[in-house]
């Protein structure tokens, strides 16, 4: 769709001032319950498991390219995770398909030790571009993992269907896998090669999540409400297209019309 | 806030900006935009002048492709198709007018096209041989290469082959005048007559989707359509979106420089397998090699090269990579399918289902189930599966996944969150 229609548009507006409306009350102060994500809970725990391992850490930022909103949202990820692996003195590989990833990577890196006060453990090579192929990236992925004896690996971003590759291959390794994706058809091949798996929406709460400052917390709950306003427009739907469908075995309105 | 984290939050908002107002804003201006049922149309008409002086006159039917030279990717300059609404007075340009595949000889020795019309060039026009890497193409180069081409076209169309297409162009002509046509509406059960200017966008509804951007030739009697001006914003968003990709070229190098230094402490620290770090130098030499040759033509000795390294090597490599695919699957599968949990049991169940509803033994198994029980059949409670609980929550995920997006753009484009690696030092 290149432009909008006038019903794009209304939805638009409702869903941005729903969220604009709950990170405004969550600024002046209002509390907000999030529910548990398990796999963010986890992302500490992996961090610590390749602390007392002595192993690296893998990060892969997905396939797709900057512009994609994914990614920007695993790029969150990766700063929450070279905070943690900082504090731990844990060292971090970063893997990439997208070439203009590479400094993006290397300055959320640095950026992140600066903040934990550790910047001696800035190692630009530590950023690996590893092909432009999502299957060539996915086997280059899997290879790094066992030979640099990875401990934990962590999966964010847009995937295609080299998602099984990228997983199994840290399966095989016996690394502690996080993984997660808007992408819901790669959800069903995290599940089973994965720890834990941070599904659709969940993806894009994370950096709310991890960061637990207000603003981002509101657009979260913004996030919920706006799913409770499309509820309550398929339930109108559904009833519409029951009462009012043509052609529909139990259409109210036509045998209405038709008694009439 | 310092002074370049206020510059990149201007900067973010602008660029946020001009995309939302693209999005929201209709493809042509609202108010002076007209809609109505199409009752005839007369096609725009293109004078031109062509390289060698003569005059030419060609009328945008659907055979008429108009052409720009572009420079591509590979920094070559290459033919551009462009939108008949595009093409503006004093521009050179390529018109392909039609494509003819050539039949016998009539009577007088004149050649006939396929349906045994005699082909008659009309002025300004000559005939290309569709010969080349890419018949997409007009052959810009290759008329020369074949020798067969030359300013008589009517000499050329006498060697050609029965059977062989040919594309019937004015080259490197400048548009001495445009008229853009004019479409008759039926609006509110009166006819108007809409002349079409310079800034005119037709738009085509449709009933089941959004409007379509139609070329004058392709709207038929009965269509509706709407015809307005243009926005500035929607010819200038290819502008925006080739910043990035300028931006990502240059990257590419950064990224092979991060390989390179990966390979070269690999052998300076004698790593594991220390020795497979020269592999790479060498598919980078090989690959150089390779690339040279892919815009040669198909079929000479430097294309054959780059032919070998890609179409043999590396997309042989490719499908072996993706043939792991099923391996992998399989043993996902197992690890998914041992049955621990009460969910894990409710999938493995369910993937049963689905699966033998999905081949002919789910049939053999259940087919005796007729009449009232027909609904059990495993075909058809696969099929239910499929259809109504899996789709559904499919599509309870895009709604998720689809307000999320919205929620993280809202953010990072007010500057509520700072995108990661966009300056926080």
């Amino acid at each position: 769709m290149e432009n909008a229609n006038w019903q794009v548009l209304v939805l638009m507006l409702l869903f941005s001032g729903v969220i604009l409306w709950k990170i405004s009350s969550a600024r002046k102060g209002k509390e907000l319950y999030i529910r548990p994500i398990p796999g963010l809970n986890a992302i500490d725990e992996a961090v610590g498991r390749a602390a007392e391992l002595g192993a690296p850490l893998l990060f892969n930022p997905g396939l797709a390219d900057f512009q994609n909103i994914q990614t920007l949202a695993a790029l969150g990820i990766l700063q929450h995770v070279c905070k943690v692996a900082a504090t731990y003195g844990t060292r971090i590989i970063v893997t990439t398909n997208v070439p203009v990833m590479v400094p993006i990577c290397e300055d959320v890196m640095k950026s992140s030790f600066n903040e934990a006060g550790r910047p001696e453990m800035i190692h630009a090579s530590e950023v690996r571009f590893v092909s432009d192929r999502s299957d060539l990236a996915a086997l280059a992925n899997s290879r790094i993992l066992i030979e640099e004896k990875v401990a934990s690996n962590f999966l964010f971003g847009a995937y295609d269907y080299t998602s099984l590759i990228f997983s199994e291959g840290g399966q095989i390794a016996g690394c502690m896998q996080i993984a997660g994706t808007a992408d819901y058809y790669q959800i069903a091949f995290f599940i089973p090669s994965c720890d834990y798996v941070v599904m659709v929406e969940e993806l894009f709460a994370c950096s709310a999540y991890l960061s637990r400052q207000p603003t981002m917390l509101g657009s979260v709950v913004g996030q919920d409400y706006g799913k409770l306003v499309l509820l309550i427009l398929v339930v109108i739907g559904v009833l519409a297209a029951t009462i009012f469908g043509h052609g529909n075995p139990i259409n109210l309105y036509e045998q209405v019309m038709n008694l009439k | 806030m310092n002074a370049r984290k206020r510059l990149i939050a201007f900067v973010t908002f602008i660029a946020g900006l001009y995309f939302v107002l693209e999005f929201i804003v209709p493809p042509t201006v609202p108010l002076v935009t007209v809609t109505g049922v199409a009752l005839s149309k007369r096609l725009p008409v293109f004078q031109l002048e062509t390289a060698s002086g003569q005059n030419a006159v060609v009328e945008a039917d659907p055979s008429v492709t108009f052409y720009v030279l572009r420079r591509s990717k590979s920094g070559t300059f290459e033919p551009k198709p462009q939108r008949s609404r595009e093409i503006q007075k004093g521009q050179i340009v390529t018109v392909r007018t039609r494509t003819v595949t050539l039949g016998g000889f009539g009577p007088n020795g004149e050649r006939l096209d396929s349906n045994g019309n005699p082909i008659v060039l009309r002025q300004g026009e000559v005939p290309y041989t569709t010969d080349g890497p890419d018949t997409s193409l007009p052959v810009w180069s290759f008329e020369k290469l074949m020798g067969r081409v030359g300013p008589d076209g009517e000499a050329i169309l006498a060697m050609l082959d029965e059977g062989e297409a040919i594309n019937i162009e004015i080259r490197d002509a400048k548009v001495a005048d445009v008229d853009r046509g004019q479409i008759v509406l039926k609006m509110n059960g009166e006819s108007r007559t809409v002349p079409i200017t310079d800034y005119s966008v037709i738009m085509l509804n449709k009933r089941r989707s959004q409007p379509e951007e139609v070329e004058m030739h392709s709207v038929q009697v009965g269509d509706t359509v709407s015809i307005g001006p243009n926005t500035w914003l929607r010819d200038q968003r290819d502008t925006a979106t080739q910043f990035y990709a300028v931006v990502g070229t240059l990257a590419l190098g950064m990224g092979l420089i991060s390989l390179g230094v990966v390979n070269i402490r690999k052998i300076k620290k004698r790593e594991s397998e220390w020795y497979t770090a020269f592999l790479f130098f060498g598919a980078i030499v090989i690959g150089v090699l390779a690339g040279l040759g892919k815009y040669e033509l198909t079929g000479t000795r430097s294309r054959a090269f780059s032919d070998i390294i890609v179409l043999q090597v590396i997309n042989a490599m490719g499908s072996s990579i993706f043939s792991l695919l099923a391996f992998y699957l399989a043993s996902a599968a197992y690890r998914a399918f041992r049955i621990r949990t009460a969910e894990a049991a409710l999938m493995m169940g369910t993937a049963l289902i689905v699966m033998l509803g999905q081949t002919p033994f789910g049939m053999y198994l259940t087919g005796w189930m007729i009449g009232t029980f027909e609904f059990l059949q495993l075909p058809n409670v696969a099929g239910w599966i499929l259809r109504t609980p899996s789709s559904a929550f499919v599509r309870a995920l895009q709604f998720g996944a689809m307000l999320g997006a919205i929620a993280t753009a809202l953010r990072y484009w007010l500057n509520l969150e700072r995108v990661a690696g966009m300056g926080d030092d």
